[in-house]
């Protein structure tokens, strides 16, 4: 279950990365949309970037987003498109979708990857920078 | 180790718990979440669990001043910094913010 | 230290463009370089220099003074979806890319953000 491999490491030896949680739903706040815009951006500047979907967060990956009369996109797609941008995996807290009676099998078509709590923290440590949305 | 900054009360959307199940170092209270150390507010079991397993827990004084919150209102254990002192804590860790 | 910001929230909505404000002051005060405020999402309009708070503090103000000291780059896609035009920047602030974001990313020993809700 480790995480991908990150990027360069500065003279302390640590990993130069930026790690970005996703907390909130989609929709309701324009967050999540932001967010991932800043994702996108990041991997385009070739940032060392993880992507961890944790409490809420993790309902950006549902399958089948986008119905009914809103108009708000599939952010679940897109999240699944950052894959083709070079982000390795999408990194999902365990017990944030047991929590929610959901299983890997109902998230969209991606790598993902479950991370515990513990390890959540241990991302963390390992990032320099962390954004939360 | 990191300074875990929380600006929601337990109360809304469990920023604070969100920062209690992966905080170790430091947790410092802004904005809102400055409610959650006074006695007797949603949060406290939170703080003094985090205090137990030698997690510093700090205050915003302006945000406390700002709501009327007085020293003795609070929980023991949890210190007041100002924004100098909130400069401080970030010269000593790095930062997870919790928003 | 070299601290980068990240503002998520606009003016007087919730209290993160003010503890963005006080806290930048304070690690100025402190020696510390602040490489800059992004101003991301609604955070863009504590750039709009008309905004006008009789008897209040004025948050617009209070960034454009800051502006001096600090980069203070407003995204300006977000400005876009805001109608935040670059005629109604306060003086001092600039509309930027994510570039902006990124050199802070690149170049800080700490990084902060401030908004929520």
């Amino acid at each position: 279950m480790e995480a991908g491999a990150g990027g360069a490491q500065d003279a302390a030896g640590k990993e130069n990365c930026v790690l970005i949680m996703f907390r909130r739903p989609p929709y309701g706040s324009v967050m999540a949309v932001e967010g991932f815009r800043m994702a996108e951006a990041l991997l385009a500047f070739q940032v060392p970037l993880k992507v961890v979907f944790a409490e809420d967060g993790v309902l950006n990956l549902l399958k089948g987003q986008g119905n009914g009369p809103l108009g708000m996109g599939d952010l679940g797609k897109a999240f699944a498109g950052l894959h083709s941008s070079g982000l390795p995996e999408l990194l999902v807290v365990r017990d944030d979708l047991d929590a929610r009676k959901l299983s890997p099998a109902d998230l969209v078509d991606a790598p993902v990857t479950l991370v515990s709590a513990c390890h959540l923290r241990k991302l963390m440590e390992e990032s320099r920078v962390v954004i939360p949305f | 180790m990191k300074l875990h900054i929380v600006s929601e009360p337990a109360s809304s959307k469990s920023d604070l718990r969100a920062a209690a199940r992966v905080a170790e170092g430091a947790v410092l209270l802004i904005e809102d979440a400055v409610v959650s150390a006074m006695d007797g507010a949603a949060g406290n079991e939170l703080l003094a669990g985090l205090m137990a397993a030698n997690v510093k827990v700090y205050a915003l004084s302006p945000d406390l001043d700002a709501r009327g919150i007085g020293a003795e209102r609070l929980i023991a254990g949890v210190e007041t910094v100002d924004y100098d002192g909130f400069v401080g804590l970030v010269e000593k860790y790095e930062v997870v913010p919790w928003l | 230290m070299k601290i980068g910001i990240l503002l998520l929230t606009g003016p007087y909505q919730h209290e993160g463009a003010d503890t963005a404000y006080h806290f930048t002051k304070a690690a100025l005060a402190r020696g510390h370089e602040i490489l800059g405020i992004f101003l991301y999402t609604d955070g863009v309009y504590v750039a709009n220099r008309n905004i006008v708070a009789p008897g209040h503090r004025n948050i617009a103000q209070m960034f454009n003074e800051l502006g001096v000291r600090t980069k203070i780059v407003a995204c300006g896609t977000c400005a876009k979806f805001r109608g935040m035009k670059q005629d109604l920047l306060s003086p001092n602030l600039k509309m930027g890319g994510m570039g902006a974001l990124v050199q802070m990313l690149q170049e800080c020993d700490r990084f902060l953000v401030f908004g929520g809700g």
